[in-house]
């Protein structure tokens, strides 16, 4: 019952959340980490995080879900997560981060950001590694957050060695963009009733809006950052031609492989890059397959 | 603590949309309205008349809306009472 609940924010808070924070909502979902899907949140306090890591490891991945979606979008069948399979197969601490998709993507970056620094600084340990594991937005959100963290000189960028993306829109998603369109033509149409559907049309949330574009904006760059190896998993339709026009049904393979050309790779897939043909775009934050490359670019984090 | 959050956002997203879905609305029919009226408007003989029902329909019209949003308003402050006497009986209880 409560993670149908928790589910059904996480929609509301895509849709209406930059709405639902800016009127001080209590449905408005802030920043929050779990150990485990299904646990309790993480106060970020020495004492706590204490309680909650007996045993903590030096070594911490960083799952960040996407637009819409809560960490229950990581769950295998059989119980397990990218997360989890990470801690039992190369000693990494999980950390599932909760937050608000309706927000700007700048906005949840730098929250996310400060989240990291204090749940740096209050870790039983001294981290070593911290991997950033992305889907989705969740990736652009990792990317910004790497941005604030580099302004604002944290702790915890230095510790990054490895950001991982799947089904991230860094170039934009051109559904977003076809509704910004329809939008705008139906405002000028001068009718009251076609305005109401623009009108409706536009209460989608800040974050889905920055979707359009991804990182793109000129006004707010997000390179990505060289000190950080980055790797890319994109998911293609198995129909070659509804795969040519929408990749992963929701995200362009040219934009979740930040504008690699798949046709023109003559030298073969650069090593930092898995396109999972035959999958979607919600399928692979959960996808065996889709581990495996992760278990693999997170052993040579874990060995460098 | 967290549920009592979540239902007093709940009230105050319920609260929003009836006030401003009846405010989109408004302007919608009022709009619509507007265009018969200002055909009858141009007309010589009907002008008069046309003026002065135009002018009762919309404040009719906008009496209704302000009466279903005072109501939204209404209920939404009594189920901010039932939730801040929920609030203090759960906090009697933690303390007991």
């Amino acid at each position: 019952m409560a993670k149908k609940l928790d589910a059904s924010i996480a929609i509301l808070n895509g849709a209406i959340g930059d709405y639902l924070a800016k009127t001080g909502n209590g449905l408005a979902t802030e920043t929050t980490f779990f150990a485990a899907i299904g646990g309790e949140p993480l106060r970020l306090e020495p004492g706590e995080l204490m309680r909650a890591f007996p045993s903590p490891s030096t070594r911490i991945a960083v799952l960040i879900h996407g637009l819409m979606c809560t960490e229950g979008v990581w769950q295998m069948p059989g119980g397990v997560d990218y997360g989890s399979l990470l801690a039992a197969d190369l000693g990494f601490c999980p950390i599932y981060v909760r937050y608000n998709t309706g927000l700007p993507i700048a906005e949840s970056g730098a929250s996310l950001a400060s989240a990291l620094e204090l749940f740096v600084e209050g870790y039983p340990v001294p981290v070593e590694k911290i991997v950033l594991i992305g889907h989705s937005m969740g990736g652009l959100v990792a990317r910004s957050a790497c941005h604030a963290a580099r302004i604002e000189r944290q702790r915890w960028l230095p510790l990054v060695r490895r950001a991982i993306y799947l089904g991230t829109p860094h170039l934009g998603t051109p559904l977003e963009r076809v509704g910004r369109v329809v939008a705008k033509l139906l405002r000028a149409v001068p009718d009251p009733y076609t305005r109401l559907v623009a009108d409706i049309g536009d209460l989608r949330s800040a974050g889905i809006k920055d979707l359009g574009e991804g990182l793109r904006d000129a006004h707010h760059p997000v390179p990505l950052l060289p000190e950080i190896e980055h790797f890319l998993v994109a998911a293609s339709l198995s129909d070659p031609w509804l795969a040519t026009l929408f990749g992963d049904a929701l995200v362009p393979l040219s934009s979740a492989t930040n504008g690699y050309r798949v046709s023109e790779g003559s030298g073969g897939m650069p090593d930092n890059l898995k396109i999972l043909e035959g999958s979607d775009h919600m399928a692979i934050a959960h996808d065996p397959d889709v581990y495996a490359h992760i278990r693999a670019w997170c052993t040579e984090a874990a060995d460098g | 603590m967290g549920d009592l959050r979540r239902l007093r956002g709940l009230r105050a997203l319920i609260e929003d949309a009836v006030t401003h879905g009846t405010g989109a609305i408004e302007r919608v029919h009022l709009a619509t309205a507007a265009r018969p009226f200002a055909v009858l408007e141009s007309i010589p003989p009907t002008a008069i008349v046309a003026r002065g029902v135009h002018v009762a329909h919309d404040a009719i019209a906008s009496s209704v809306y302000g009466t279903i949003r005072a109501t939204a308003r209404l209920v939404g402050a009594a189920a901010t009472i039932a939730l801040d006497i929920a609030e203090t009986l759960d906090d009697d209880n933690k303390e007991v």
